[in-house]
């Protein structure tokens, strides 16, 4: 078990919104601190999203489907959304 | 006159006889609408919808606005209110702060409260029980002499008493039947509906406010808009109900679900999920297809010392709008803001949020030592479009309102002075126009009116009635 009082918000995050999908799926999604994951248990929206992404249509989000694989993103950007880390 | 009587010569006309001669005959656009609208003078005009009589059975704000419409516009509508009780809406008023009394002839200490406005102008008040068996056939009567009938019970319950649209076209198959309420037949068909829920359910709040990175969250309006966006739409439906009798005779049943309204009146949201899965989101004040057309916040306010944080503290609010090419230019010229024009020549440059947020954090900048009034000055007299964001108080004392007489004091035959927004939700129209004869009168108010003098019964029955609170 990580000490809690010494992650970073975004590291906290990650381990209390735990998301439906994971790195399975293929996406590079899942190193980018722009994606907003579907949280495990949601029943609502239908299961083939992965998340939303909250940059390349900013403010808007886009939708990333599990079955269209994003394998390479201009905006991508490192991140420590990495939840299985934990 | 020509030789032969059967030709006509334009100069044997009456009227111009050029266009040169058409022109100097108008009167100037302003004065002709002045004396074409006349407002304060509708009561000297016909009504659009006279000889049209409508029931209405309904509650709160959103499906009593719909039957208000058609009265504003001369229907005779009658209202069915709860005997003694009335409208739910009636014991509502903001804050608990004013009520008109009475409510009843049994509860004179007891008052309808200011929320119940503006949503049953111009009707007629019938109080009865619709449950007891004797009165059914009553309510059948009114049905056959009506042209349709709004309800908002949830859904089958008017079936259920016989009273649906199924029942009532066989009494009368002219009679339009409209059903407003949450969601309608459907998976969520028993679920009620508020305005608020409206707003929540159908993706209208969360659109509204500011995104969640500047730390917003939806928000509904604080007005109850969608029960009277909604209210209107059904009015729009029954007016094409009306259309469609005269050309086939028959009536028709409207289902209303309210949901659906806010979800209409979404614009480009749901195209463009379905498109590209792009889920819209709140851009506050500002605004995701025009830049630079949205809300900015100045530094000083306009009535510094007021006491009221209205006038104190919000009098600091401008709309500005300069999207276009060389209105921008002028707005970057004017606020020192040169470079942006530089950078961001194209609108599709500066309609992106990025550069959005650039230039409205300076236009705030430029705005911060300075009044709403400087900058709406400075603005508009550069030829930009700007107001200022006006609150109650200032939109009372606005000339315009008043002159053409959307907000007006209504001298109320029972209640007296009230200041009325009411009537123009159709606009202003130079033949029938719209118009506010009464607020609202107490529960039961014309039962004599209507169940003597229409229907007939005695005033021993009626008096019988009212006192086994049946009516």
């Amino acid at each position: 078990m990580v000490d809690k009082a010494k992650l970073t918000p975004e590291e906290y995050l990650a381990t209390i919104l735990v998301p439906e999908k994971g790195r399975e799926t293929g996406h590079v999604c899942w190193d980018c601190k722009h994606l907003k994951p579907v949280l495990k248990g949601s029943k609502f929206p239908p299961a083939d999203l992965i998340g939303w992404c909250t940059m390349i249509h900013w403010p808007f989000y886009w939708c990333i489907t599990d079955f269209n694989v994003v394998k390479k993103c201009y905006a991508m950007e490192k991140g420590i959304y990495t939840p299985k880390k934990f | 006159m020509a030789k032969d009587p059967r030709e006509t010569r334009i100069e044997d006309l009456p009227g111009p006889k050029s266009p040169g001669e058409l022109e100097e005959m108008k009167m100037p656009y302003e004065e002709y609408c002045r004396k074409a609208f006349d407002p304060g003078n509708e009561w000297a005009k016909p009504e659009a919808l006279k000889g049209i009589r409508w029931l209405s059975c309904t509650m709160y704000i959103f499906t009593p606005h719909s039957a208000a419409n058609l009265a504003e516009l001369g229907a005779d509508v009658i209202k069915i209110e709860i005997p003694r009780m009335g409208d739910a809406m009636r014991h509502t008023s903001p804050f608990n702060e004013a009520y008109l009394y009475p409510l009843h002839d049994t509860r004179p200490m007891t008052g309808t409260g200011f929320g119940f406005l503006n949503a049953n102008s111009n009707e007629r008040f019938l109080s009865m029980d619709y449950h007891i068996p004797e009165m059914v056939d009553v309510f059948y009567r009114l049905v056959k002499m009506s042209d349709g009938l709004t309800e908002l019970y949830r859904p089958g319950t008017l079936d259920r008493w016989k009273m649906s649209y199924r029942y009532l076209q066989e009494m009368n198959p002219r009679f339009i039947y409209v059903w407003g309420g949450g969601f309608g037949y459907g998976p969520k068909v028993f679920g009620g509906s508020y305005d608020i829920l409206g707003q929540a359910h159908a993706g209208l709040a969360s659109i509204t406010g500011m995104h969640e990175y500047m730390g917003g969250h939806p928000l509904k309006h604080s007005n109850w808009c969608i029960d009277w966006a909604s209210g209107t739409m059904i009015t729009h439906g029954i007016l094409a109900a009306i259309h469609w009798r005269r050309k086939t005779g028959l009536g028709t049943m409207i289902e209303f679900s309210q949901v659906q309204t806010p979800t209409r009146i979404s614009g480009y949201t749901f195209p463009l999920y379905g498109r590209f899965g792009i889920v819209r989101q709140r851009w506050g004040n500002w605004d995701t297809q025009l830049c630079v057309h949205g809300i900015i916040l100045c530094g000083k306010s306009d009535f510094p010392d007021a006491q009221n944080p209205q006038d104190k503290f919000d009098a600091r609010y401008v709309m500005v709008s300069a999207f276009n090419d060389p209105d921008f230019k002028e707005l970057c010229d004017i606020t020192g803001l040169k470079d942006f024009y530089g950078r961001y020549k194209a609108h599709k440059d500066r309609v992106d949020a990025r550069p959005q947020v650039e230039i409205y954090t300076a236009l705030e900048k430029w705005a911060a030592d300075k009044t709403r009034t400087q900058v709406v000055k400075t603005l508009t007299d550069a030829g930009i479009l700007a107001a200022p964001v006006m609150n109650d108080r200032e939109v009372y004392e606005c000339k315009h309102y008043r002159e053409r007489g959307t907000l007006r004091w209504l001298d109320d035959p029972l209640y007296g002075d009230v200041l009325v927004a009411s009537g123009h939700s159709v606009g202003m129209m130079t033949k029938t126009p719209r118009r506010t004869n009464w607020i609202w009168r107490p529960v039961g108010a014309d039962n004599v009116g209507i169940y003597r003098d229409l229907l007939g019964i005695p005033l021993s029955k009626i008096e019988e009635w009212y006192n086994k609170a049946w009516i």
